[in-house]
């Protein structure tokens, strides 16, 4: 698992707007910049914030690349109920 | 000849300055009376430049490149973070001084990564807004260790790293008192599940010992023993580590303020050290 891919590119969702216009145009597109497995890529798409935490990436960069995505730092609530919720059968 | 007059662990926690005005709560209350304690605190020290150590939170430094350990030696402005609904503002370094620590430091042991201007993140930006903007003439030297995002720097190297801090001081020609202050810590898990917990039974027995001088029973933690206990946020005791090694094996903690202030997701550690008797 290319763990330091998905976290570079979650850092750019929060940080470089044109990944992130991309990312909510066209999730698929934006994903297919970068050399991720498919099984990462799933993760991404579904927002699998408990399988993406279990590869040892940043939790920062995953709450501020998910923040980024949903709106902003109003996302918080519904992050952190994801990740107390239960894992996506 | 330049002196080390003070340290302290001062907390950081973000939201502290995005809700400052939205929280009322006697904990949140006890927390800005101990920022108006530490102004005093640093004031009587008089204190004229500060050695200010975070961390930072990838908001600062992207994984294109992740400085183990960085000093701001020009412009310094702060924060960075939009939502912390708080103007960019410019921050007073002193920059002979810093130069001299980055001088030093590369002579002797320490390959500082330099940052010639620098917008700090919370981590920097939050204890300077309470503690030290409320004070006339103070300069502030940014300083940036790894304690948030892995790979970390190693609990024996943020000793050594104060270590220079401090005989850089001391051999600085100027005549600055300086103060050190370590940032942040206590448990929390930003980014996790648990990002809403609290530890303050571990807080506690952290701050124990640096009361003590135990320096060597913090620097013996393993990272993987403190993201368990004290969550990745926990890492942050390498911030005081720092700060510890910069103060000498003589000094000792005295804790004046420790609130877990669920309202506000963070513990608010308020810390000075002095010499031992």
């Amino acid at each position: 698992m290319s763990n330091h891919t998905v976290e570079s590119f979650l850092y750019r969702l929060g940080n470089d707007e044109e990944t992130l216009r991309v990312f909510l145009n066209d999730p698929k597109t934006a994903l297919a910049r970068f050399n991720f497995t498919d099984e990462e890529r799933r993760q991404l798409l579904e927002w699998d914030l408990h399988a993406i935490v279990d590869t040892g990436v940043s939790p920062m960069a995953l709450m501020l690349g998910y923040f980024a995505a949903h709106g902003g730092h109003g996302a918080r609530d519904q992050y952190v109920n994801i990740l107390k919720g239960p894992r996506p059968a | 000849m330049a002196e080390i007059v003070g340290g302290f662990i001062l907390p950081h926690a973000p939201l502290y300055l995005a809700l400052n005005d939205k929280v009322d709560s006697p904990k949140k209350k006890a927390c800005d009376d101990a920022y108006t304690q530490t102004v005093q605190r640093l004031a009587e020290l008089e204190v004229d430049s500060i050695v200010l150590i975070g961390d930072d939170h990838y908001t600062l430094f992207g994984p294109g490149c992740i400085p183990s350990v960085l000093i701001g030696i020009g412009d310094v402005r702060g924060p960075i973070e939009k939502f912390l609904e708080t103007a960019e503002r410019p921050m007073p370094n002193n920059q002979p001084l810093a130069n001299h620590i980055m001088n030093y430091g590369h002579k002797n042991g320490v390959d500082w990564a330099v940052a010639k201007e620098l917008v700090v993140d919370h981590a920097i930006y939050v204890p300077w807004h309470f503690a030290i903007q409320p004070l006339e003439k103070v300069n502030t030297i940014p300083v940036y260790l790894n304690s948030g995002v892995e790979p970390l720097i190693q609990n024996k190297r943020c000793y050594e790293i104060g270590q220079s801090i401090k005989a850089a001081v001391e051999s600085w020609n100027g005549n600055e008192r300086v103060a050190v202050i370590g940032t942040g810590g206590g448990a929390h898990w930003p980014g996790l599940g648990e990002m809403e917990d609290l530890n303050p039974e571990w807080d506690k027995e952290l701050l124990k010992f640096v009361e003590d001088g135990e320096v060597e029973k913090l620097i013996e933690l393993p990272d993987a023993q403190v993201r368990e206990v004290g969550g990745n946020g926990g890492w942050e005791l390498k911030n005081w580590i720092c700060m510890m090694g910069a103060l000498g094996d003589k000094a000792r903690g005295e804790t004046y303020c420790y609130q877990d202030a669920n309202e506000l997701f963070a513990a608010f550690v308020f810390l000075q050290m002095a010499e031992a008797a």
